[in-house]
């Protein structure tokens, strides 16, 4: 289970790639979650595997726990 | 028989996440394969607005009561939802689904409202698109079409946190231990989980599963 080592780069982006590679690269970067899930099914056909979808958050730095309450109202 | 997970750098830092895939039984809907960062510290298991409107969960009816999660960043409103949560474990071959209540982030009615507005607009600038001849008035109409892509997603952005697998699915194993015995060192960090077999809704091959393709 790796990631590419650049996906700094992608801060607010869904990347698609294959976490089971040595050196996994980003196929495809896209801000839509549309385009990355529609993608991401054209490249499972095409290549008979099941990619990543997954979105680099703005500030990885300061990723505590993101939820802390809920309430109703 | 345990199960061994390294922590993973996404953007930098390490943390422990796990493979999974979000499963719609009532339709039989599967989401991409994507990460989930096992969170002892959320009190629910948390996916963002696409995974499950991807996946067709129902989206709240007219009376439903929307609850709002607080973190950081603010409020975000959100609907509880059954959903199954796959996890596969390939040194033992199976793909374990769990019937779980996920927090399904989801935009509140006036900010339902402003996004249709702004998709509809983004309609109508690409029906306009096409038929400019090319040049300024063309280009003029591709600024605003990316104009609106640009507000479209600041909108939906809010609703995209990382995916949270919560206290209550941890209900789903023995025990789950961390090993993170020097933040320097984050990555030769790992956990271990060993998966109660009396949780799983099905253990079914991975072969047979949805994480073959």
């Amino acid at each position: 289970m790796k990631t590419p080592n650049n996906l700094n780069n992608f801060a607010g982006q869904f990347v698609v790639f294959f976490s089971e590679d040595e050196n996994p690269v980003v196929i495809f970067n896209s801000f839509s979650a549309e385009e990355a899930y529609q993608k991401a099914e054209e490249i499972k056909k095409e290549q008979n595997r099941e990619p990543i979808v997954v979105r680099v958050q703005e500030n990885e730095d300061n990723n505590i726990s993101q939820v802390l309450t809920m309430i109703r109202y | 028989m345990f199960c061994r997970v390294p922590y993973v750098s996404i953007g930098g830092r390490h943390r422990p996440y796990l493979e999974v895939i979000f499963n719609n039984s009532t339709n039989n809907k599967n989401s991409n394969k994507t990460f989930a960062m096992v969170d002892s510290g959320a009190d629910h298991t948390v996916i963002p607005f696409s995974i499950g409107s991807l996946i067709g969960l129902e989206p709240p009816t007219q009376t439903e009561i929307l609850q709002s999660v607080t973190g950081v960043g603010g409020n975000i409103t959100c609907i509880e939802r059954p959903c199954c949560i796959c996890l596969a474990n390939r040194k033992k071959g199976n793909v374990y689904y769990f019937k779980e209540t996920v927090t399904w982030l989801y935009p509140d009615i006036p900010t339902q409202e402003k996004l249709q507005d702004l998709l509809n607009k983004l309609k109508k600038l690409e029906e306009w698109k096409l038929q400019c001849v090319p040049g300024e008035l063309q280009n003029n109409v591709i600024e605003q079409i990316e104009e609106s892509k640009t507000q479209i997603n600041n909108i939906l952005n809010k609703f995209e946190v990382n995916v949270l697998l919560g206290r209550p699915f941890f209900d789903n194993f023995n025990y789950i231990q961390f090993f993170h015995r020097d933040r320097n060192r984050e990555d030769q960090c790992f956990l271990t989980y060993m998966v109660n077999n009396t949780k799983p809704a099905r253990i079914i091959p991975i072969d047979e599963s949805v994480y073959s393709v």
